[in-house]
């Protein structure tokens, strides 16, 4: 059944109201609507996109502090040159990839926030992203910090696809005992049976398929996995229902990461209510031979977002889309022997949309004032998680974080 | 509880099944009626011992023998040829458990070639683990040292006497051998002096120790302290304790259960201590009764590498390249893992892209079945009027152990339409296939 998104609203109502909130809904709950659009979402709501930068990117060679001679010293083979670096100021500038990003920088549109990390810092890639992820530092945690967000802050809402992951991998931002966010990673590829599949034979299987992974009788041992071929097959129903309304009107450049933002922008078209996206990029983690390979994804990185948002623009909601980038940390001052740098600590965070209040916030950690040969952080980046859910989201930030933290104003 | 007694010593078809989902890649029913046979113990030594468990079954044939689509030969020099020459093994090989374990150690030294870029480097090393895949962990540890593949992937190449990179002497212990926690940051930087000195050259294709680019100065890690070299390193974290435990742990997760209770994770850590291969662990465990708690059977989700050669094997499927896509689709491709710690496993491959691409996988092998296969004897019940009888004797030659109700009635239902009350039989028997490959159960181990 192919559906417009009017369709969707007004027939699919009751249907995309059981997805994804927990076993107990399924078909047999069809035509009981819940859902109204207008209780649902509103076109003002903000949205933010989250980018992981998986592998540890080396801030200091994003945000290059080319003012200062130590640098210099302590990268005698990866430092930029004054007259390469793309100047934001007389001290720091941005790696000359980033040409795309250092515009928007002009701008007033991206803000950047120096030397993030947060308390004892771990050096390992698993730990540290688990960190960043669920935004507790002090023990495990099994629940994400967005997955928070959405049980705290989105509760009142029946929407299934308030956040939603784009990419090979789940996050663990998006942990939780109690919900299951998707996870796409085309939408080609996002269906359950062979589009070319004669009508009857599909539905015949479709029908028993509902009814092998019912909820009710499942054995104990098959219960998760039938829970999630549930999720499967309504968001599947969902997802092109709400991606048919895009229109391209954008070149995207001919990368993964590309083709994930620009999946984000078809799902922001179909206006599902969506609130939280996740992307990923990979091949931050420069042990060797950093200068080619980090020059290499930061293009991507730089291309991709620079095309998204263009996108945003031309779709006319770029005041209501925030992109926050980060990694699991950054790397040592002092370049290794390998042409390349170690795990380090504090790092800058991105966060780029119409409604950022562009500019430079937090001072650049010191290159000499180290800890073993870290930077010390300057900005925990619980604060900046903080200020997007209370301020950008308009959410419970004390709810998410287990505490307040102090406001940035690049919202 | 799976409802009454646990027996002592059980060898039903149930518990067949059970040991074939997790020490091979699903159960044939062949295998099933000669493991019977054979007995729990004999089943398990030959499984370990790497000997064939049904008489005749025909040796695996080279890469450069086996045809791709019907017809295409395969080149050893390309990725995708080898990930479908390892599929071929999983589903085929004689020894199904040094095929597990290979696959286990791959995703424990998880190397990945989109930074090694040399298939045959990956080849070396997927031999290395074959060749040590049941032997001594530690001269496992120590010969990964030293593997090329290995040492491009995580800098070893590049570790050099006051140009340490740490990228190897960290991983070592965190991922391979102690676990987060059990070590400093200093002894990952002493750790990282340690095994300065050994060089891959490209070049002639040879390993070796170069003295003057080794750091032999005094160390101190994990506290002992002396003029360390690679070897004594690897001593000194084999003196650990945590490291047996790290290790069991990891081997249970894999073949037993979910976050394994403590007590177990002891027990098998002991055994590890007092053993001197995993083979000789693998086989306490799979003959002990916890392994065959009814609680545990069908409980873990199969990676897709066992989703796919399981469904390859019991449907005599032959090599075919889109199987690889469809690995990676379902998110595990060969030789490729997403990084230095490997496949994340449990619930990760449960994904709505993964379960999707899973369903797909199986739509695709439900068309191209063969259909004398789909109407041989035993794809036939004694009682062809019984829906149910169907749904059963087709779920045992899938080796699924037993159907939850929801999915008994819905595979009856479905059969009675397109079977037994039909007259063209064939489009109702893939789709009995179908949907068999894509039920819950068939999801499991």
């Amino acid at each position: 059944m192919k559906l417009t998104r009017r369709d969707f609203l007004l027939k699919g109502s009751a249907m995309i109201a059981t997805l994804g909130l927990g076993g107990g809904l399924f078909y047999n709950h069809f035509g009981k609507s819940v859902f109204t659009a207008k209780k649902e979402f509103s076109a003002d709501d903000s949205i933010l996109v989250v980018v992981q930068l998986n592998g540890g990117n080396d801030g200091i060679n994003t945000l290059i502090p080319y003012g200062q001679g130590v640098y210099y010293d302590e990268r005698p083979t990866l430092a930029y040159k004054q007259n390469e670096v793309l100047a934001l100021d007389h001290q720091v500038g941005l790696h000359p990839s980033l040409a795309g990003m250092a515009a928007l920088y002009k701008l007033g549109k991206l803000a950047i926030i120096q030397g993030v990390g947060y308390p004892k810092p771990d050096h390992s890639h698993f730990r540290s992203m688990e960190i960043w992820q669920t935004a507790v530092p002090e023990t495990i945690s099994h629940s994400g910090w967005l997955a928070r967000y959405v049980e705290t802050s989105l509760a009142r809402y029946d929407n299934p696809l308030k956040a939603i992951q784009i990419g090979n991998a789940a996050s663990k931002a998006f942990s939780s005992d109690t919900l299951n966010f998707p996870v796409i990673q085309t939408l080609e590829s996002y269906q359950l049976m062979d589009p070319k599949t004669a009508m009857m034979e599909k539905n015949r299987i479709l029908r028993a398929f509902q009814d092998m992974y019912q909820a009710d009788g499942q054995l104990e041992q098959l219960r998760v996995t039938s829970a999630r071929g549930r999720d499967a097959y309504q968001s599947v129903e969902a997802i092109h229902a709400l991606s048919a309304n895009y229109v391209n009107k954008i070149e995207y450049p001919n990368s993964g990461f590309a083709r994930d933002l620009q999946l984000v922008s078809k799902l922001l078209a179909g206006g599902a209510g969506t609130r939280v996206f996740q992307v990923q990029l990979g091949g931050f983690d420069d042990h060797a031979d950093e200068k080619e390979q980090h020059a290499r994804v930061l293009k991507q990185l730089d291309e991709g977002l620079t095309a998204f948002y263009k996108d945003m623009e031309t779709q006319g909601i770029q005041d209501r889309v925030a992109v926050m980038i980060f990694s699991e940390f950054g790397r040592r001052v002092r370049e290794n022997g390998s042409g390349g740098t170690d795990h380090g600590t504090a790092a800058p965070m991105f966060v780029l949309g119409g409604s950022v209040k562009g500019g430079l916030y937090g001072g650049y950690p010191s290159l000499t004032q180290l800890d073993n040969g870290d930077l010390k952080y300057e900005v925990d980046f619980r604060t900046v998680y903080g200020t997007l859910i209370d301020k950008w989201l308009k959410g419970d930030a004390a709810g998410v974080l287990g505490k307040s933290y102090e406001k940035l104003t690049f919202i | 509880m799976d409802g009454g007694e646990r027996m002592a010593g059980a060898w039903s078809e149930k518990e067949v099944i059970h040991l074939l989902n997790r020490a091979a890649f699903g159960a044939g029913s062949k295998e099933v009626a000669a493991c019977l046979v054979l007995g729990r113990e004999e089943t398990v030594r030959r499984l370990v011992a790497g000997e064939a468990l049904v008489e005749g079954i025909p040796p695996l044939q080279t890469l450069e023998a086996v045809k791709a689509d019907g017809s295409k030969a395969l080149d050893p020099a390309q990725l995708a040829d080898q990930q479908l020459y390892w599929l071929y093994r999983m589903a085929y090989s004689p020894a199904p458990l040094i095929e597990k374990m290979t696959l286990f150690w791959h995703g424990h030294f998880a190397t990945a070639y989109y930074k090694v870029k040399d298939v045959s480097l990956m080849v070396k090393q997927n031999e290395l683990f074959r060749q040590h895949a049941l032997g001594s962990f530690k001269e496992l540890v120590l010969a990964v040292g030293q593997d090329p593949a290995m040492m491009i992937w995580l800098d070893v190449n590049k570790n050099k006497k006051g140009k340490p990179n740490e990228n190897y002497a960290r991983e070592v212990m965190e991922l391979f051998t102690l676990g987060i926690g059990q070590y400093t940051e200093q002894d990952v930087k002493e750790a990282a002096r340690a095994f300065t000195g050994w060089t891959y050259n490209k070049a002639e294709g040879t390993v070796s120790f170069a003295p003057k680019q080794h750091d032999d100065e005094r160390k101190t890690l994990l506290g002992e302290s002396g003029k360390l070299d690679a070897g004594g390193a690897i001593d000194i974290i084999f003196h650990q304790k945590a490291l047996t435990q790290f290790l069991a742990a990891k081997l249970l997760t894999f073949f037993a259960v979910d976050q394994p209770p403590q007590a177990w994770v002891v027990k098998v850590a002991d055994t590890i201590a007092a053993k001197s291969t995993i083979g000789e662990v693998l086989y306490d465990l799979m003959v002990s009764d916890e392994f065959y708690d009814p609680a545990l059977q069908m409980a873990l989700i199969k990676t897709p590498a066992e989703y796919t050669a399981g469904i390859v094997k019991q449907c005599q499927l032959p090599p075919v390249k889109g199987y690889v896509q469809a690995m990676r689709k379902m998110g595990q491709e060969l030789y490729m893992p997403p990084d230095v710690a490997g496949w994340r496993g449990g619930l990760t491959w449960l994904g709505t892209s993964s379960l999707l691409a899973r369903y797909q996988f199986a739509e695709t092998v439900a068309k191209q079945m063969k259909a004398a296969l789909l109407t041989s004897a035993p794809f036939q019940p004694q009682n062809k009027d019984q829906a149910e009888q169907w749904a059963a004797l087709w779920s045992r030659n899938l080796g699924i152990a037993k159907l939850s109700s929801p999915t008994l009635k819905s595979l009856s239902a479905y059969t009675n339409d397109t079977i037994v009350h039909t007259t063209n039989k064939n489009p109702g028997l893939r789709g009995l296939l179908h949907l068999l490959l894509i039920s819950p159960e068939a999801q499991m181990k």
